[in-house]
């Protein structure tokens, strides 16, 4: 894995990312043969301000932290935007406010403060050896400026497993969408895949990755997440997806056609098409 | 200068963390802790104290042990923030022994953030239970994480046995429940959660808007003849931390499938991580299942069909 991240767009945002094997080692990911799937943080910049979507997991932090350190020197200010309360998107929190000059209004994330979201609990896990000892506050917001030029905005999907939060950089137009879109897999050893051609993806494959993580989408009631989402997208009309897992998606008509096919896997769930989750959980009860 | 809709947001947002969050989150053992819930089995952990309109709201995060003549048992791990004050009950638990094994029922933090302190603390320790993901979240622990499939029986010594089981009602779908076989004890991670004692006022799909703690709730066993949990208690736990509820209406196969593992796992005691230990089944069982069904909040337009 490089230590270079890669530039998504110029100057802007960068790539800190690395990959892990489609073998089970992950839950939220299904097995796929010699295929692996890209982990990434993303580093937003902006003049002097610097900001990463995520922390990534803690098994790649040797891959996250060398990146970050070609953008973002150690010990400069970093704020961070957490899309969920999980290890993956928290897991490098601790070592990124030990290696970089964070004030407690530096954590961000949306929603607010109720006794079912835990970000709080997952801001204070250590996660590594060595003990960060403070606990770390949460600001909670809707949107905030990286700089005057660089508003970012929360969109709160219905579509979400834990509570999530997609930030929007409207200078960019980059949706941020933490754990959906994520069935952009690479073969093992390759790098990050950018998808810039609009032919649509196979419906099967992407409703394997959602899948995945939203073991319970298959026979659910979908009808407000088709709505919701197309709602976002027409709202917006992003020009780049960038998933916490996977491949980004470039250009509208790029994510048009991934959209439509993600809709459609939604709709065929409703029908049942996909059939009902397991109640024994066939990876675990083996 | 006029602040943007999006500063004033900001600066709202950052006005109530600063009085909500970093003054007032602070954890709490509830005065019963540790509770003997059977002999040699174990309920401890911790309140997370937060603030609503209204007053106070506690979100229980449990954690049980399980001591055996030969081995011993954690179920869950605790709050990560609750770790300086837990690591001595945990320490009286154990009463100068080591700790065996740990189940993290799931990778969500209130469940296995304290995994790294207590592999520390105890170097003979091995996790177990459906292991994937914990490696990439935990790479200095790997070699100590032993995938250990539903079914399997882990003996502890002086009849003590602890089998490992599938999770019926989850969120993350490497949910590991577990079942002591000697005192028979069913250990349920997110099932059966509920805040000890709210009032609830739901004024809109994600709003919580009234929670009220009542004194004395901590730590306190549901018996026989008791009112708590209500249904009340549990569609709102539910509703709100098993997003999927919402959009499934499959209460009935669940807990079709939940009598099915409570027939071949006889259970006296439930034991779950977010509501408190309760004693009377034939009580709450069913009250779950109504809960799990009215937390199924059909579309519109389906609404509109069926009409
Ligand atoms: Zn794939
Ligand atoms: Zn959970
Ligand atoms: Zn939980
Ligand atoms: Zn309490």
């Amino acid at each position: 894995m490089s230590d270079t991240p890669y530039e998504l767009v110029e100057g802007r945002i960068y790539a800190l990312t690395g990959s892990i094997p489609l073998d089970g080692t992950a839950s939220w990911a299904p097995v796929e043969e010699g295929r692996s799937q890209s982990l990434t943080c993303w580093l937003l910049k902006e003049g002097d301000q610097h900001m990463v979507v995520d922390t990534g997991v803690r098994a790649l932090w040797p891959h996250i932290s060398a990146q970050l350190a070609t953008i973002v020197p150690p010990g400069s200010s970093l704020k961070i935007f957490m899309t969920r309360p999980e290890p993956d998107a928290v897991g490098n929190l601790a070592v990124i406010r030990e290696v970089y000059s964070m004030e407690d209004t530096d954590v961000l994330a949306g929603g607010n403060d109720t006794p079912f979201d835990f970000f709080e609990t997952a801001a204070s896990s250590r996660g590594s050896r060595k003990s960060s000892g403070a606990t770390p506050g949460v600001l909670r917001t809707t949107g905030f400026d990286l700089s005057p030029d660089r508003p970012i905005r929360v969109i709160v999907p219905k579509l979400r497993f834990l509570p999530s939060y997609w930030p929007y950089d409207i200078t960019t137009k980059t949706l941020f969408t933490s754990d959906v879109f994520t069935h952009v897999s690479q073969k093992t050893g390759d790098p990050l895949p950018i998808v810039e051609s609009p032919e649509p993806p196979d419906a099967d494959e992407v409703a394997r990755h959602l899948f995945s993580k939203f073991w319970w989408l298959p026979g659910a009631t979908t009808r407000e997440f088709v709505d919701d989402l197309r709602g976002i997208f027409d709202r917006l009309q992003p020009e780049i997806v960038a998933p916490a897992y996977g491949g980004v998606l470039k250009g509208r008509a790029v994510i048009e056609a991934h959209l439509e096919t993600m809709l459609e896997v939604l709709e065929g769930s409703e029908r049942g098409d996909y059939g009902q989750p397991a109640v024994l959980d066939a990876a675990y009860v083996r | 200068m006029t602040m943007t809709e999006q500063e004033q947001a900001a600066a709202r947002m950052l006005e109530l963390s600063r009085r909500t969050q970093m003054g007032d989150r602070e954890t709490v053992i509830p005065e019963p802790f540790p509770a003997e819930i059977a002999p040699g089995v174990f309920w401890l952990g911790s309140c997370l104290r937060g603030n609503s309109p209204k007053g106070e709201v506690h979100t229980g995060v449990w954690t049980y042990l399980v001591i055996g003549t030969d081995k011993t048992l954690m179920y869950e791990t605790g709050l990560p923030q609750s770790w300086e004050i837990l690591e001595p009950v945990i320490e009286q638990v154990l009463g100068g022994r080591a700790l065996d094994y740990i189940v993290p029922s799931h990778p969500e933090y209130p469940h296995s953030g304290n995994l790294p302190n207590l592999l520390d603390k105890y170097p003979g320790a091995v996790a177990i239970g459906d292991m994937r993901d914990y490696p990439l979240h935990y790479p200095d622990y790997a070699d100590r994480m032993v995938e250990t499939p539903a079914g399997e029986v882990v003996d502890l010594g002086g009849g003590y046995q602890v089998r490992l089981l599938e999770a019926v009602l989850r969120d993350m779908t490497n949910t590991v429940w577990a079942y002591e076989i000697s005192q028979q004890v069913l250990f349920v991670s997110d099932g059966f959660a509920y805040l000890h004692r709210p009032d609830y006022v739901i004024t809109g799909e994600e709003d919580l808007d009234v929670d009220q703690h009542l004194p004395g709730q901590c730590g306190l066993i549901s018996g026989v003849g008791d009112t708590f949990p209500s249904l009340e208690d549990i569609l709102h736990y539910c509703s709100m931390a098993f997003y999927w509820s919402r959009y499934r209406d499959d209460s009935d196969r669940n807990f079709d499938r939940l009598q099915d593992l409570l027939a071949e796992n006889p259970t006296r005691i439930l034991a779950p991580s977010h509501g408190n230990v309760t004693l009377d089944l034939d009580r709450v069982v069913p009250l779950a299942r109504e809960a799990h069904r009215k937390a199924y909040i059909r579309t519109p337009v389906e609404a509109k069909a069926s009409a």
